[in-house]
């Protein structure tokens, strides 16, 4: 019993000594985040490394850049948010399971990668490729905007499940029906630049309901 | 980082005395990747006094070399590593210098080791875009601040490369333990930059031998470069060695410690390098072992003050260390080399005796200075002619009179020497340097015993039979002409000459050479030279399919009595060939076979009686297989199966046969969801000596012994390879007309402290039993200890 209660703690020791696998890197931290991982709780820096199960919870004014391990995946988390990211590797593919329990998101996605799953408090959202924002207030509610391609939206409570198109914007309360219509490229162009600058510039290009292009710019490192 | 030793192709093992080694070089190796060169010493470690390595690529002229760093006892193996082989391209050639503690050198390989040195391809990294990932920054990005987040991720590679293997190469330095190495990306923080341009790049081996790497991306940090920017880079390293052995005859304890510090730099247009390397080995009665310098360079302009081997031509002065003063001066289309120096300083001797009567002195060294000086005229991509001198001469004044003249009848034991070679070369490279023809030729003046100062003219006059039109007297400073001069008229006997062909085609490369060293020509700035043998040298590389298939094929034919001033010419041959194939997805194997015959031959019929016949044959066959199992799914590994015969002989007179033969079985696995390396071998050898002897009757002895050998080692990655412990152990058994048995630990770990910062240490254990030597049983505890700090 001795030999085994010697051995316990030496097997610990060794399996702290063994490295996690990352499965994302953060490009770039703005201001507080934090990041929780197991019990412990730290702030997020530019180039950490992020492993699957992190929690990371933005503070006022602040936002966090990370992407995956398979280079298929930009996440930006805007101020004020609370997200966790889980992932599982499959024959060399990787799967990527986020959850946004509150705040915004922004994503963009390479097709033809793994799959990028979000689940919010009432919904869980499916990525068909390739960019989108979500948005979760305090109740749960949550906003699905497609930049580009297409998303789907799977509300928990009843399953009802739409395909959320580019250049429109998904809403559910957890129950009920979505809607779905258009969105405003004004409202959401002053929510996506508020959050940091750098020196990388995104282009996404929208249209409105009158037929005007537009380009939004997510400014990354 | 791990070292990755790809392939087995020749195992050569020979007798130095009581010194058994063994070296299996790979047949190819990764440009991008360390190469760690093994010696391993079998038998007779503890007269090992140091082992240098002399390399050099396939296309460059001369050889360097440098000393390996030395193994303990229960790990005999010395080694040296390159950490980046791209200039050597398109291969590697070199081979070993074993010098024991009483002062004798022996190669390896033994026959001929310039013209038959170990030779091994080295290719290029298979460059693979899609599995590295760029993570940031995103192609053409520009940071303004000087900051940036290189991210590169290798997920869909990270089960087949080898742990350690990765290294992170910005601006082409290796920068690799600045950067932080995960099991499945790489990250590197750069912080306030200065302006430029910066290329980045991933290298790694993988499983099954092969070497890959990232494509070459870049980001620009804006800005002009500032002119008084001061750069400095280098790496500290102390090692310490202590060793204690207790054996039923005696105890013993050594220890070894040294300290390395090498630093480079630059200051606008000055560019800096100096190296310092201060040993316990240094002894005043000894040959120097620390190793002093300073480099400085301008455009155009190099000053060296220090330590420094220089090369000024084959034959002239070359590959041995001088303690001086060097200048270069590099314009475009001609250069002139200079150097002065200290090649051996002097050491007393030794008081061996005293009684009533006399006293016997151990002989001492004389001082040696050397002078050298070259001048090159044209380009090296085209057609060059160089010049070339130096003087070499023993400083009489530099040793006292009882440690070279004997009191006893006034004769000395040892003389001081003097020695001029003059040479020219020319060098004519066509077809894009693919073809480069060239010729060298030197003659020499040497005076072995230089006692007595300058002949007079008078005497001189007499000796010759005729009037002289100098004193020899006033060009004493230039050379010390007397009786001792050899020869006294120099001539085809004092000569040397060289031409050589080296032609590369395609994937083929072709070399010819031959040489001719007259038996009167010394050259004391030249570290090693056969006198009075002829040389033909051809040796050709074949490679197919993408460097899977290689070819080599060579033949050496040495002769001496190049004057026919001997009863009897030897004359030696050495032909050697190996096949390597490794296709991809199949076992690979690898064939050589080298033969060396060494003979001689009356110049007269009548003579034939007289001389003693010669005829030693050497043959030795090697072959290796192996095949890499991935479908072990938790453990893939590579499994090798080796076999080499050697047969050496005297088929003149049947003094002796000595037979070799050898069997490896071997498996290294790399298990997946366990950061652990593993290798296993079992070497079965056969060894039957036959020797004749003379006890008033001639007998006929026989030995023969069976060698058993066991070795396992486990290699553990922990905390992203920061960490890196190993053990291993070792038991070998001799039985038959020898019996003896050893069994050897070892623990060890590396361990990357802190960015820069890097520890190796290790501690061993080896037991020796021999029934066959009375107080032969021992046992031996090492240390070993190196820490070492890139800046």
């Amino acid at each position: 019993m001795k030999k085994l209660l010697l051995l316990i703690p030496f097997i610990f020791l060794v399996a702290n000594l063994l490295a996690q696998e990352s499965v994302a890197v953060s490009l770039k931290v703005q201001g507080e985040v934090e990041l929780s991982r197991a019990e412990n709780k730290g702030k997020l820096t530019t180039g950490a490394e992020l492993y699957s199960g992190d929690q990371l919870e933005s503070k006022d004014e602040s936002f966090a850049a990370l992407k995956f391990i398979d280079g298929s995946t930009i996440v930006k988390l805007f101020p004020l948010s609370i997200l966790t990211i889980k992932t599982e590797s499959e024959n060399g593919t990787l799967h990527k399971h986020a959850k946004l329990d509150l705040g915004d998101l922004w994503a963009k996605v390479k097709t033809g990668t793994g799959s990028l799953q979000v689940e919010t408090p009432t919904t869980v959202v499916s990525v068909k490729g390739t960019q989108f924002l979500l948005e979760v207030d305090e109740t749960g509610a949550t906003t699905l905007y497609t930049i580009e391609g297409q998303v789907e939206m799977k509300q928990k409570e009843d399953q009802e499940t739409v395909l959320v198109k580019e250049g429109e914007k998904a809403f559910s309360r957890g129950s009920g029906p979505i809607e779905i219509v258009p969105f405003n490229i004004e409202q959401m162009e002053g929510e996506i630049n508020a959050a940091g600058d750098a020196a990388q510039t995104l282009e996404i290009k929208l249209e409105n309901e009158a037929g005007e292009k537009r380009s939004i710019l997510i400014e990354l490192e | 980082m791990k070292k990755f030793i790809i392939l087995l192709i020749i195992t050569k093992s020979f007798l130095l005395y009581s010194i058994t080694a063994e070296h299996i070089p790979p047949v190819a190796v990764n440009a991008d990747q360390v190469y760690q060169v093994e010696i391993k010493i079998l038998e007779g470690f503890s007269e090992v006094d140091r082992i240098l390595l002399v390399y050099k690529g396939w296309e460059a002229i001369s050889y360097q070399q440098v000393e390996l760093e030395p193994g303990s006892a229960t790990d005999p193996v010395f080694n040296y590593s390159w950490e980046d082989l791209t200039a050597f391209q398109p291969g590697l050639e070199y081979y070993f210098i074993i010098a024991d503690k009483q002062g004798s050198e022996q190669f390896l390989p033994q026959v001929s080791p310039e013209l038959n040195p170990f030779r091994v391809s080295i290719t290029e990294s298979v460059v693979k875009p899609g599995e590295f990932i760029l993570l940031s920054p995103d192609p053409d990005y520009t940071s303004e601040t000087g900051d940036a987040t290189i991210a590169i991720s290798y997920f869909s590679l990270q089960d087949l490369i080898v742990p350690g293997s990765i290294k992170f190469l910005l601006n082409g330095k290796d920068l690799t333990d600045r950067a932080k190495i995960t099991s499945n990306m790489v990250l590197f923080q750069q912080r306030k930059a200065v302006p430029g341009t910066y290329s980045y790049q991933v290298t790694a081996l993988t499983s099954d031998g092969n070497s890959i790497s990232s494509p070459l991306w870049k980001h620009t940090v804006p800005g002009e470069i500032p002119q008084s920017e001061l750069n400095y880079s280098g790496n500290a390293v102390i090692t310490s060695r202590l060793r204690q052995t207790k054996s039923d005859a005696e105890d013993n304890n050594d220890d070894n410690h040294s300290f390395l510090l090498n630093l480079s730099g630059n200051y606008r247009k000055l560019k800096m390098r100096s190296r310092l390397y201060l040993s316990s080995r240094e002894e005043i009665d000894k040959q120097s072992v620390n190793r002093y310098s300073i480099k400085l360079a301008l455009p155009y302009l190099e000053l060296v003050a220090g330590d420094h081997i220089s090369y000024f031509g084959k034959y002239t002065a070359s590959g041995i260390n001088s303690r001086g003063l060097h200048t270069n001066l590099l314009l475009p289309y001609y250069r002139i080399y200079f150097s002065y120096g200290q090649i051996y300083r002097n050491l007393d001797g030794k008081v061996d005796s005293v009684s009533t009567n006399y006293t016997t002195y151990t002989a001492g060294t004389f001082q040696r200075n050397s002078l050298a000086f070259r001048l090159e005229v044209g380009s090296r991509k085209t057609f060059q002619f160089a010049i070339n001198a130096s003087k070499t001469k023993d400083d009489k004044s530099s040793l006292s009179k009882k440690y070279y003249i004997s009191p006893t009848d006034e004769l000395p034991f040892v003389t001081p020497k003097d020695n001029l070679v003059f040479s020219s070369d020319l060098r004519l490279a066509l077809l894009q340097q693919n073809l480069v023809l060239g010729a060298e030729w030197a003659m020499s003046l040497y005076n072995d015993n230089t006692i007595g100062g300058a002949i007079d003219q008078d005497s001189l006059e007499a000796d010759l039979g005729e009037d002289i039109p100098f004193d020899p007297a006033t060009l004493e400073n230039i050379f010390i002409i007397n009786k001792n001069v050899s020869p006294f008229i120099p001539g085809i006997s004092s000569s040397a000459y060289n031409l050589y062909l080296k032609w590369s085609h395609k994937t083929n490369l072709l070399n010819i050479s031959y040489s001719v060293i007259g038996g009167s020509f010394n050259s004391l700035a030249v570290n090693y030279l056969p006198k009075d043998t002829s040389t033909l040298s051809i040796f050709d590389n074949l490679s197919l399919l993408q460097n899977r298939l290689i070819l080599s094929l060579g033949i050496n034919l040495i002769s001496d009595n190049i004057n026919d001033e001997k009863t009897a010419t030897s004359q030696s041959s050495n032909l050697f060939t190996q096949i390597m194939y490794r296709p991809v997805g199949l076992p690979y194997f690898s064939f050589s076979y080298a033969s060396s015959k060494a003979q001689n031959e009356a110049e007269n019929d009548s003579e034939q009686d007289v001389i003693t016949d010669l005829d030693l044959r050497n043959n030795n066959f090697t072959f290796n297989t192996g095949y890499y199992v991935n479908k072990i799914n938790f453990a893939p590994t590579l499994f090798t199966l080796g076999f080499t015969n050697n047969i050496y002989s005297d088929e003149a007179d049947n003094s002796f046969e000595y037979s070799r033969s050898s069997m490896t079985l071997a498996a290294r696995s790399s298990f997946r969801e366990f950061p652990l390396i593993t290798f296993l071998s079992y070497t079965f050898a056969l060894n039957k000596d036959v020797t004749e002897t003379f006890n008033n009757v001639r007998n006929e002895e026989d030995y023969e012994s069976k060698y058993h050998s066991f070795f396992c080692r486990s290699e553990f990655s922990l905390r992203d390879d920061t960490i890196a412990p190993y053990a291993d152990i070792r038991y070998a058994l001799e039985t038959g007309d020898l019996q003896q048995n050893s069994l050897m630990g070892n623990i060890g770990v590396k361990a990357l402290l802190y960015k820069g910062l890097n520890l190796k240490t290790s501690l061993g254990l080896a037991t020796y039993e021999n029934e066959d030597i009375e107080d032969g049983n021992y046992s031996t505890i090492n240390f070993k200890l190196k820490l070492q700090y890139n800046f």
